[in-house]
Parts: C-alpha cells; sequence; structure tokens
C-alpha cells in the first residue's frame, strides 16, 4: 500500500497544486488518499482508480477554493533556500501563468514540469490515453510559452 | 510552434527523449521544488532544484507493454483497497456503550470488586483490578487491543464510534490501536493520553508520576501545562499534574539523557534555560539525528532557546528546502517550526493507516509485554 501511495501520491499532489497553494496542496494531499479509502466501495471498476483518484482530488482543490480563505500561507518558503530570488519570482510567475490556463493543460503540465512525471507516466497514472495526454502537454506548453514570452502572467489571478 | 503543428517535435516533452527543449529542461528546473515529497522516504532534492530526469534517455518504444505490470498493480491495489475499505468501515462501528470483549485474564482479576472469573465483557464504567499476580487483556471496541498488568486500575469511561476513553489510576498499560487520530484516549492522574494511530505501553503510580513509551505511530499527552507529541522509539516521563518531561529517542546516550533532564529539572523548577548554558552546550554534543525529536520539542516549549546554538544544530540535523525563521521560533509563533516537524524521520500523523500492521491480532506481542515485568 505505501509503494502504490507513492506512486500515485504525485498525482494527487500535482491536480491540487494546479488550482491551489502549495502549502494547501500538501496538507490536501493526505486528505484526498483518506476519503479514498472511505470510499473505496463506491469504486465499481478497479481499472478506473486512477481517474477515480484524480476526480477526488479534482473535487478537494475546487472545495478548498470555495472556502476563499486560504488554509495556509502564502507558498514562497516552499522553494528551495538555495534558489536566488530572480528563480523563485520566476518559478511563482511560471506557476501562476500555467494555473491560468485551461484545467486539461494546468494538470497535465504540472504534472509534467512540477511532478516530473513524464508523458507515458502521466497518462497510466491518471487514466487518460496517452494520446490526449501527449496533445495536452503540447497545446499547454505552447500556450505556456505564449504566455510567458509576452510578459503576460496573470498576476493576480493567484488563488 | 502552433497550438495545432505537428507534435512530434516535443519529445523532450513526452518523455525526455533528446535532444533537450531548453524551455522545459528550465521550467522543471524551476518548478521541482515544488513538486511533491515522500516524508516517509528519503525526501528528493532539498537544496538544489534539479529536474527528476534532466538527463535525456534514451526514446522507448515498447510503452503499452512496459506499463502493463504498473495497470495490474494498480487494479490489484484497487481491489485490496476495496476489501479493506469495507472491513475497515465495519470494525471503526461502535454501538454507543457495547462492552468491550475480554480476551485473556489471569491471576487476581476483579471487575468492580467481583472476581472476573468467567466474566467475558467490560461495561461502560466498569473498573477492572488486577492483583500483584494478574493481567487482563481486552478488545478496545473493534479497533485495537489493550493489555493491563499486574497492580492496575481502569476503569472503561466511554465507547462509541469515533471515541472510546479509559481511565488508568495506577499500573501498566499496553495498548496498539489502528484507527484515525484521537479516537482511543487514557485518562491519568494529571494528564490525558491520546493515540494518533499507534503502539504505546505506559507505566503510571496513583499520582500520575510514571513513563509512557511509544513503540510505532505517534502519542500526543496533555496537560494543563503542555501538549507533548511522542512519535515511535520515543518515550517521556510522565510527573502527574506538573508539566511532562521531553520526548526522547530510546536509543539516547547516557550523556545525552542526563543534559535533557538537567533541562526538564530547571523547567520544573520554574527557572529559564539558558540559550548558551552548559546544559545545552553538554546537550548538543551528545545529540544525534535521532535525537532531533528532543531538540525540536524544546525548541517548542522553550522558545528562548532558539537564542542560542541549539537553532544553528537542529537546522543541521534536520536539513529541509523550507526555511524556519529564527525571530519567528524565538516569538512562539509554533507554525514556525512546522518544516523541521515535517523533515523528523517519522510516519506523519495523518498517514495513520499506513501502520497496517497495528490492524493485526496482537496476541503474541501483548503477552511478550505482559511477560516482561516478569522477566526484567
Amino acid at each position: 500500500m505505501d509503494a502504490l501511495y507513492r506512486a500515485f501520491a504525485p498525482v494527487v499532489h500535482g491536480v491540487l497544486l494546479s488550482h491551489a497553494q502549495r502549502a494547501d496542496a500538501d496538507d490536501l494531499t493526505q486528505d484526498v488518499f483518506e476519503t479514498a479509502l472511505r470510499r473505496l466501495h463506491e469504486l465499481r471498476d478497479p481499472a478506473a482508480f486512477p481517474g477515480w483518484l484524480v476526480r477526488i482530488a479534482r473535487h478537494a482543490a475546487i472545495d478548498a477554493r470555495r472556502r476563499r480563505t486560504p488554509l495556509t500561507g502564502v507558498d514562497i518558503e516552499a522553494v528551495s533556500s538555495a534558489a536566488t530570488h530572480e528563480d523563485r519570482l520566476d518559478a511563482e510567475r511560471s506557476l501562476r501563468a500555467i494555473r491560468a490556463l485551461p484545467e486539461a493543460y494546468r494538470e497535465t503540465l504540472v504534472l509534467r514540469l512540477v511532478e516530473g512525471l513524464s508523458g507515458p507516466e502521466i497518462a497510466e497514472r491518471t487514466g487518460l490515453t496517452a494520446g490526449s495526454v501527449r496533445v495536452n502537454l503540447h497545446r499547454g506548453m505552447t500556450l505556456l510559452r505564449e504566455t510567458l514570452a509576452a510578459g503576460h502572467d496573470t498576476r493576480g489571478s493567484e488563488r | 510552434m502552433s497550438g495545432n503543428g505537428p507534435i512530434r517535435d516535443d519529445d523532450y516533452l513526452w518523455d525526455r527523449s533528446s535532444p533537450v527543449d531548453e524551455d522545459v529542461a528550465r521550467l522543471e528546473r524551476l518548478l521541482s521544488p515544488y513538486a511533491y515529497r515522500a516524508e516517509r522516504g528519503p525526501a528528493r532534492d532539498s537544496g538544489q532544484a534539479v529536474p527528476r530526469g534532466s538527463q535525456p534517455v534514451p526514446r522507448r518504444r515498447s510503452a503499452r507493454r512496459r506499463w502493463r505490470p504498473v495497470f495490474a498493480a494498480a487494479a490489484a491495489f484497487a481491489l485490496c483497497a476495496i476489501g479493506l475499505s469495507v472491513w475497515h468501515g465495519q470494525r471503526l462501528e461502535w454501538e454507543a456503550g457495547q462492552p468491550w470483549r475480554i480476551v485473556a485474564q489471569r491471576g487476581e482479576v476483579r471487575i468492580d470488586g467481583r472476581s472476573a472469573a468467567g466474566v467475558a465483557t467490560l461495561a461502560t464504567a466498569g473498573e477492572i483490578r488486577t492483583g500483584a499476580d494478574g493481567a487482563l487483556r481486552l478488545r478496545v471496541a473493534g479497533i485495537g487491543e489493550l493489555a493491563l498488568g499486574e497492580g492496575s486500575t481502569l476503569r472503561l469511561i466511554e465507547t462509541r464510534t469515533g471515541r472510546h476513553r479509559v481511565q488508568l489510576q495506577e499500573g501498566r498499560l499496553w495498548a496498539r490501536v489502528w484507527a484515525p487520530p484521537g479516537q482511543f484516549g487514557v485518562g491519568m492522574p494529571g494528564a490525558e493520553v491520546y493515540d494518533l494511530g499507534c503502539e504505546f505501553e505506559i507505566e503510571s503510580d496513583a499520582a500520575g508520576n510514571g513513563i509512557l513509551t511509544v513503540r510505532s505511530g505517534w502519542v500526543q499527552i496533555e496537560n494543563r501545562w503542555h501538549e507533548v507529541l511522542v512519535p515511535q522509539g520515543a518515550t517521556v516521563r510522565l510527573h502527574g499534574d506538573a508539566p511532562p518531561g521531553t520526548a526522547r529517542d530510546l536509543g539516547a546516550s547516557a550523556a545525552f539523557r542526563a543534559a535533557l533532564d538537567a533541562i526538564d529539572a530547571i523547567e520544573a523548577r520554574g527557572g529559564d534555560v539558558d540559550p548558551r548554558g552548559a546544559e545545552v552546550q553538554r546537550l548538543i554534543a551528545a545529540s544525534r539525528r535521532e535525537d532531533a525529536i528532543s531538540l525540536l520539542s524544546l525548541l517548542q516549549r522553550h522558545p528562548r532557546i532558539a537564542e542560542g546554538p541549539l537553532f544553528e544544530h537542529t537546522a543541521r540535523l534536520l536539513p529541509t528546502a523550507a526555511t524556519v525563521d529564527r525571530a519567528e521560533v524565538i516569538a512562539g509563533r509554533t507554525h514556525a517550526l512546522a518544516p523541521w516537524w515535517s523533515a523528523l524521520p517519522y510516519p506523519r500523523m495523518k498517514h495513520w493507516w499506513l501502520q497496517w500492521p497495528d490492524a493485526l491480532p496482537a496476541g503474541n506481542d501483548a503477552e511478550v509485554w505482559l511477560q516482561s515485568r516478569k522477566e526484567g
């Protein structure tokens, strides 16, 4: 169980991070697994487990967003203390830009660029087809390049 | 590159095949510190943001076949987990006031003043007393097991789904519980002990002086002075309604324990611990990484200690990507210590369900514990 938790925790965390701040994503990751454990009897098809888990994570992130006030403070301290100030600003700007993308691109890009999963790993662990993931990555990255190049960092859209 | 263009140029984005896309690699480097980190295992990058897989790897051609075992593992996990979920839900349900089942007893055991011979259950408000040769084991509702050693007095205070409480007046108690944090609690003279998903043992006299040792998971002790968190492999002294001692690793050296006792004694006298005093210096000199729980507990209980070298020493023992603000710690803002708490090498409390061995029948372990006093 521990090994599979480790395998799916980055996916859950990535989906949460697509919607919520880092500190909240950390907390909610544990909550999502507890929710999944409680509701496992609702899962009829074991093969649907990855997509089912992602949906729980998505709902948890949306619920957290509805609460409006963040569960924890700002996430600037989440970035490595070894990172330069400029890197930290660039990282925050990039993450804001990713979060402003359409949901499908946003989640896939976070899993690839933040959580470090490859395209095949994303497909396997989210239940999406490899083709969908590849398209989402490609189109999402294209939009992200355009946004960052234009300096249009969607400032103020942080939730 | 356009949104509708060919996607064959995105190989690095797809599976990190060469050539490296510099834009993607830079974003990986910038954003990797935001990634999930498994607290229970070795942390990925804690200081430098090196993207995983920044080295190009050969193109992989048989992805579907390669991932088939992982699909199978996920399906198997889901099937097992469904069964586990049903079983787990059932074991947490407990009708209010339903008696607890006595598993075994020997020697002199009395319940509500009468011999317990032939008695199979313990009702709410029922009191167990064991004599000099007495011992008893009983189920904690459906969530675990409890053993009571010789010369002990215990009362069942409350039992219902989500809340099970006993009062240990004196004696020796061992408990192993697999349930969400806080469902099982032990009242003692001067303190309350809450199970946070674990196995632990308590030895106490009628005034609440004694010792608590945690074998797996975490325990929280509360009295009017402090909340003390004790992780697996650690122990803490109980002093009735006076402040409990500082949690310490069972493998701590004699020098470390002596230094910690000296600091606890200063607190017991109502004094202030000198952040650069001899006791703190001795503590630092004798500490290992496993002793970080004690250092962190001290920083929480005595924030001014952070003015001295204990702060830097703890930072060395618990490297973390996040910065711990010294001024915040000194100001007593306990949340400032959160990165170090997270860096401790113990299971997270929210991961109580990963301590699944605690759900297994405890028969032999309980017996071994009950025998330990006779042999020791």
